[in-house]
């Protein structure tokens, strides 16, 4: 390797290595709490808090401190170069290596303090590499690949490699190599896994079809119809997935709606009841377990699979159909036989996703499941309440991530390398071939029908709280909203509302931006690697939430990296959540801005981090702007990952509402729900507009 | 506009470059002499552009070394190697006015805003586009953007420029004009350039040198003249200007290297080193042949197969022993019907005999 020769990037570099890295290092030592609150910075007091600081007596941070010092007199700066620089690296990498060791050692968790050391050292780490040339010196860049790899490892590596762990040991710590087999074939487990096969595969089918009948539907046909279309795929957007499922259980429950109308028609003893008999008619509650789980996951994940087929039925050039009806094919024939073989790709990608997305799924088989038990929810039965059987929970977990990461990787192989890009509505304009009459009467009684269902549900989930009870009381009333948010910001709805809020406010941006730079890294960037950010990623997108949450209470719970019970670790979670959605915003953002760009302004001597910030920011501002305000949604009305970690002190919104579910206040859960419904729709309008305005500065085109 | 103190050479040793399975560059050396225009030229795909990437430090080369002048840079990113660059597409920063997008890269180094104003002043002054500082590029012709565009480049007085293809977006009047301000620019600035482009006339017209590519690898490098007047091969001789490939017999009479061509026998001026006596392939420009009504000495009988006019030309194409020639002759020479029997003669500047494949 060649150590860079350039003299001024050298100097920078050196002043980054050897004064401001160290500074920063010394500071975090003096200023804020080395070791770990047992109740997070913003809940403990101040003593707990003084007492976390390192300076009150001689203990392991000394070490670091030392290396900060080091760093900053750089003794070693008459030998040769290269000398150094292996100096510099050296001391860096073993003074990380201790702190983590011998946190883990001493049983003693690392806070603020340490963790601020722990990333300045891998700063030190990436700009001596810069400096000998690993990226041909661009210390920004180096800097930013350390750091999502630490990310990936640190939030995902790590806490996988937990859970595969926790498998093999016993609750009393007994190594159990078997366990895993003893587990699998357990009573109950086959049948909770065929449960969850079945259904994800019959989810996958009819979100794939009913995705289809719209996509094809919104571009082809000649109904009115149509721009409803348009609108209904925001409103699973900002609905937390389970008040589908709370809706439906107010439409379809045992007190529900379409019972009563039953008990009115039918009466409570039936039409044809013998007398003295029982009545035939009883209040039923078909729809827990599979046919509540089934509609509540189709409803939600249908227009995912809508947005990602009907990019790919309006690229279909017209051109093509005209060519087979001009060849005498029916419409019919053409539809058959042209437009949906190539369409077949979408498909193949849409059933999948829907797959892994029902197979992920928690909030509805918890609120619908009933007897039914797939493995999401069986995860969590395993260790919430006084199970605590961290071996099951861990045994189902690997398995559910197993298959995700199995149809993940199909999904990928088939559907090619970046098929996450796709998922946009991008329509063309242009003379399309319209649908056989029959087909479109069809269709449109589906989207009709559609229509109606989330209509009625939604204004259920309105009308919900707004009744003393439904099903046996339907008095108009505040009473709900009142305890909700009419008793003080202390209580009722207000404090997890709070938490929610700010959690979601700190980890959206952050999602936002490492999702641009992300995609910036694995689409514009060459370097040796770069399979493992490629890999990383691959995993973020592919690991169900429930694993997520589980893992992390094996990861975090002990020393030295001790999170759980903090706010921390929810806003870690929320970021790593919504993670895909801020990758997959960086991808369609970076995607619609010409390459050339960039490369000029690298041949204009500035480096990565100045790119970004003078040339890819500024021209990305709405879609990033967008993508936060994506994330900011996907951070409040996440369910899966937050309920394992989330505690009193840190509820959120959708763990409070899921927590008066089970204590069976509906008419409570349904109004909370409403408002964070409405507060998201509300936001989204507010975001659009914004946005909207933004659009109309100069276009981004370079010709 | 400053002149560069000194300029550099540039050396390539032994690039190549893969995409996954395809090679777009293979095994490449190359020189560029210190200050000197050197054009790269070939057909789509043969791997222009990506030596010029590799050159500006874009793309990371397989296997290889970059020098300027005696230093490597094979390890330097873009932002390191004092390179400016005009893309294809001119890639102004939307964002940005004219000002902002020449001033940028000074922005970047820290250079104080009234400086940075007037070296921007100074440049547009260069391209001759004063006053222009606060246009966006969506509000100038494409002409314009690539002024600025060079200008852009011009600005941090790099060590080596590149170029590619930047004419291609300009309709064919400006492309002559500009390309003449281009080389003015060049010659004034003395910056080693490197200029991509496939229309051959630009690239004889601007360069000192010029290098022929086919497929990923290099076809002959050399002066225009010599280009033209010494193809090494049957490629570079149809791709610069055009050629008939003839096949003909070299033979040495008193140490003299003659070509006989049918019932011709034509002086040849140079002989590439590895061709032997006996048969070898001949390239001979349409401009050098003359037809002629009587049979006179030394000359060809041929047939006129068809005829056209092209306006400044006539183009005819006729049927002899050793093949069909294709020619031309100017509009005011004497002429010849389809049809008629002629003999044709051969000047020896614009015959050249080929290395064996
Ligand atoms: N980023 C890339 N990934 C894969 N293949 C590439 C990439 N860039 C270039 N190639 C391939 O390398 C070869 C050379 O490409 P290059 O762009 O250098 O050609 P060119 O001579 O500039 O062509 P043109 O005149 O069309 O611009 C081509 O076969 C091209 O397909
Ligand atoms: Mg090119």
């Amino acid at each position: 390797m060649d150590v860079i020769q350039d003299k001024s990037l050298v100097k920078k570099t050196n002043k980054l290595i050897y004064i401001f890295l160290p500074l920063i290092g010394i500071i975090a030592y003096l200023g804020l709490p080395w070791f770990g609150l047992e109740y997070g910075l913003t809940d403990s007091s101040l003593e707990e808090i003084s007492e976390g600081f390192a300076w009150h007596s001689v203990n392991i941070a000394i070490i670091p401190l030392i290396t900060c010092f080091l760093f900053l007199l750089h003794p070693w700066r008459f030998l040769p170069e290269i000398k150094g620089l292996v100096i510099d690296i050296s001391l860096a990498i073993g003074t990380v290596f201790f702190i983590i060791i011998a946190g883990m050692i001493l049983k003693q968790s690392l806070g603020l303090g340490a963790g601020i050391q722990l990333i300045i050292l891998c700063l030190i780490v990436s700009s001596v590499c810069s400096k000998l040339g690993f990226l041909r010196g661009d210390g920004f860049l180096a800097g930013a690949i350390i750091l999502i790899v630490l990310m990936v490892l640190l939030f995902i590596i790590y806490p996988l490699g937990r859970i595969f762990l926790q498998v093999f040991y016993a609750r009393t710590g007994e190594f159990i190599p078997f366990q895993f087999f003893e587990i699998i074939t357990s009573f109950g487990v086959g049948r909770v896994l065929w449960n969850t096969l079945v259904m994800a595969f019959s989810v996958g089918l009819s979100t794939t079809f009913f995705g289809l009948v719209f996509a094809i539907y919104s571009v082809r046909s000649t109904s009115r119809l149509r721009s409803l279309i348009k609108v209904f795929y925001i409103l699973p957007i900002i609905t937390p997935p389970f008040v589908v499922g709370l809706s439906l259980i107010l439409i379809f429950g045992r007190s529900g709606s379409i019972n009563d109308i039953l008990l009115f028609f039918i009466g409570p003893e039936g039409i044809f009841t013998p007398e003295g008999g029982q009545g035939i008619f009883k209040r039923s509650s078909y729809i827990y377990g599979f046919p509540g789980i089934f509609l509540a996951q189709t409803l939600a994940l249908t227009p995912v699979s809508y947005m990602m087929l009907v990019g790919m039925v309006s690229a279909i050039s017209p051109a093509l159909e005209e060519a087979s009806l001009t060849m005498r094919a029916t419409r019919w024939q053409t539809f058959k036989r042209v437009t949906l073989p190539l369409i077949r790709p979408g498909i193949a990608n849409s059933f999948l996703l829907g797959v892994i997305s029902s197979a992920a799924d928690f909030g509805n088989p918890l609120v619908l499941g009933g007897e039914y038990d797939v493995l999401s929810t069986e995860i969590y039965f395993s260790i919430a309440g006084s199970q605590l059987d961290f071996a099951r929970a861990a045994t189902l977990g690997s398995l559910l991530f197993g298959i995700s990461l199995l149809v993940y990787y199909l999904q990928k192989k088939w559907i090619g390398k970046y098929s996450y890009v796709t998922v946009t509505g991008m329509q063309t304009a242009g003379n399309v071939i319209s649908l056989p009459g029959w087909l479109q009467k069809i269709m449109s009684s589906i989207v009709l029908l559609w229509i109606t269902v989330v209509g009625v549900l939604y204004t259920s989930i309105i009308m919900g709280g707004l009744v003393a009870k439904w099903g046996a009381d339907y008095t108009f009333t505040l009473e709900h909203h009142i305890e909700l948010w009419g008793k003080g910001f202390n209580s009722g709805g207000w404090p997890s509302f709070f938490n929610s809020l700010s959690y979601s406010l700190i980890a959206a941006p952050i999602t936002g931006l490492t999702g641009v730079l992300i995609a910036y890294v694995i689409t514009r960037k060459q370097f040796k690697g770069r399979g493992v950010i490629n890999f990383g990623t691959t995993l973020i997108f592919a690991i169900p939430g429930t694993v997520v949450g589980v893992a992390y209470i094996f990861a975090f719970n002990t020393a030295p990296i001790e999170l759980t019970g903090t706010a921390l670790i929810l806003i870690v979670t929320m970021v790593i959540r919504s993670m895909p959605v801020g990758i997959r915003g960086g991808i369609s953002a970076l995607s619609q801005i010409d390459k050339s760009l960039e490369e000029a302004s690298l041949m204009q001597r500035a480096n990565s981090f100045q790119t970004i910030r003078s040339v890819v920011l500024p021209l990305l501002k709405p879609a990033i702007i967008s993508s936060i305000a994506y994330s900011f949604i996907r951070a409040m009305t996440t369910v899966s990952a937050v309920i394992f970690l989330a505690t009193a002190g840190t509820s959120v919104s959708t763990t409070y509402i899921l927590g008066r579910v089970e204590d069976g206040d509906y008419g409570i859960s349904i109004a909370y729900g409403s408002v964070l419904i409405l507060s998201m729709l509300f936001f989204t309008l507010l975001v659009q507009k914004l946005i909207g305005r933004s659009r109309t500065e100069r276009s981004v085109s370079t010709k | 506009m400053t002149v560069a103190n000194q300029s550099v050479g540039v050396s390539l040793q032994n690039i190549t470059k893969k995409f996954g399975d395809t090679i777009a560059v293979q095994k490449i050396n190359l020189e560029f002499a210190p200050g000197t225009l050197t054009t790269v030229l070939g057909p789509s795909g043969c791997g222009k552009t990506t030596i010029l990437r590799i050159i500006g430090g874009l793309e990371i080369p397989t296997s290889g070394k970059i020098l300027f002048g005696d230093e490597d840079v094979s390890h330097l990113s873009a932002t390191n190697r004092d390179v400016g660059m005009v893309f294809q597409s001119y890639a102004l920063f939307p964002h940005m006015n004219v000002g902002q997008n020449i001033g940028y890269g000074l922005k970047i180094k820290g250079t104080p805003q009234n400086e940075i104003k007037e070296r921007v002043a100074d440049v547009l002054k260069t391209v001759g586009l004063s006053g222009y500082e606060s246009r966006y590029a969506d509000e100038m012709s494409g002409g314009q953007q690539q002024r600025v565009a060079v200008a852009r480049s011009l600005i941090l007085e790099p060590k080596v420029l590149l170029f590619d293809e930047p004419l291609s977006n300009i309709d064919s009047k400006l492309r002559r004009s500009m390309r003449e301000d281009i080389r003015k620019l060049q010659q004034e600035t003395g910056i080693t350039s490197i200029y991509v482009t496939h229309d051959q006339s630009e690239a004889l017209a601007v360069s000192d040198d010029v290098i022929v590519m086919n497929v990923g690898k290099i076809e002959q490098m050399g002066g225009p003249e010599q280009l033209y007047r010494h193809p090494k091969n049957a490629f570079v001789a149809t791709f610069i200007g055009d050629a008939n490939i003839l096949e003909g017999e070299l033979i040495q009479v008193d140490g003299r290297n003659d070509i006989q061509l049918g019932e011709m026998t034509i002086s040849a001026e140079t002989v590439p080193d590895n061709a032997h006596v006996g048969k070898v392939q001949v390239a001979i420009r349409p401009e050098v042949v003359t037809m002629h009504a009587d049979k006179g000495t030394n000359r060809m009988e041929g047939k006129v197969n068809w005829r056209s006019f092209v306006g400044s030309a006539f183009e005819y194409t006729i049927e002899t022993s050793a093949g069909e020639l294709f020619i031309v002759v100017t509009s005011t020479g004497d002429q010849f019907e389809t049809g008629d029997t002629i003999y044709i003669s051969v000047n020896n500047i614009g015959v050249a005999v080929l290395e064996p494949s």
